[in-house]
């Protein structure tokens, strides 16, 4: 009996651990998850294409810690993609890298000037010289995401 | 010996628990995001009400935009008290109340995209929408 309970604890406790909250869902969370690209995946959906609406599930890597109005999702091969949310209209949580985020929107490859690359660097938290380093725009890919659900 | 091995697993997965439960944290939006969001409502309602052949007129609380707080105290850059400067003599053009209330306005609309290609550049879609509504 004893050992019964003891067994009956631990396994409540276990399971109380699995119940762990998850960061949120965030702008229009109302979308299918079930057929998700992995994000390892995406360039290779994206193709030829300069944009494709999709929806994405990647590692999140790093968030603006000014305010979350953009945060970064591994691609893998030591690419990572900037995800920005629809008409600047939501945040994600500033402390939710390395999170598993759900994310559904456009997927496009954009110039991005240098004042918003100093700007990404300055969030990010980098130091005045690396921002003074940027003086040429960059190629980059990126998502425009409507919808943001942590897992 | 037994007991204390369990309690001490028990302890670890209570203090594992407790470790993976991660609360968002959220920004608070600074008096400067909120005066923001402000500006654009209100130029939307100037820009339908224009249409209308309405008047309109700059709300006062509008023109206290200098000594609200931004989220990296860029208030107290001299770059954006200049460009806020032109910002509020396009709204004050406005309340002048002479015909070219709609040029003044979408005078206002540049300044805060002037601005907003030196200051935090997220904003920039929104007043994109604006510019084209």
């Amino acid at each position: 009996m004893k050992h019964l309970m003891i067994l009956a604890t631990v396994a409540s406790l276990l399971f109380s651990c699995a119940q762990t909250e998850s960061m949120g869902s965030y702008g229009d969370a109302a979308f299918e998850t079930t057929n998700a690209i992995a994000a390892t995946e995406a360039l290779i959906e994206l193709g030829e294409a300069s944009e494709k609406e999709m929806v994405v599930k990647g590692s999140i890597t790093s968030v603006c810690q000014s305010k979350g109005c953009w945060m970064k999702m591994d691609l893998g091969n030591d690419q990572q993609m900037r995800i920005k949310f629809k008409d600047y209209g939501f945040f994600v949580p500033m402390n939710s890298s390395g999170e598993t985020a759900v994310i559904n929107g456009k997927m496009m490859v954009e110039e991005i000037s240098v004042a918003m690359l100093k700007e990404f660097a300055l969030d990010a938290g980098k130091s005045q010289e690396e921002i003074d380093a940027i003086t040429e725009p960059k190629i980059e890919t990126s998502f425009e995401a409507s919808g943001v659900i942590f897992e | 010996m037994k007991k204390l091995l369990i309690l001490a697993l028990l302890s670890t997965f209570v203090i594992a628990c407790k470790q993976s439960k991660k609360k968002p944290e959220m920004y608070e939006k600074s008096a400067m995001s909120v005066h923001m969001r402000q500006m654009v409502d209100f130029s939307y309602q100037a820009k339908a009400d224009l249409k209308d052949g309405k008047e309109i007129e700059v709300p006062e609380f509008l023109l206290n935009l200098k000594d609200k707080e931004a989220t990296r105290d860029q208030q107290d850059d001299a770059e954006f008290q200049a460009y806020a400067d032109v910002y509020l003599s396009h709204l004050k053009n406005i309340n002048s109340g002479d015909s070219s209330q709609a040029y003044y306005l979408d005078k206002s609309i540049e300044a805060c995209e002037s601005c907003h290609m030196n200051f935090c550049g997220g904003p920039l879609v929104v007043i994109e929408e604006l510019k084209s509504f």
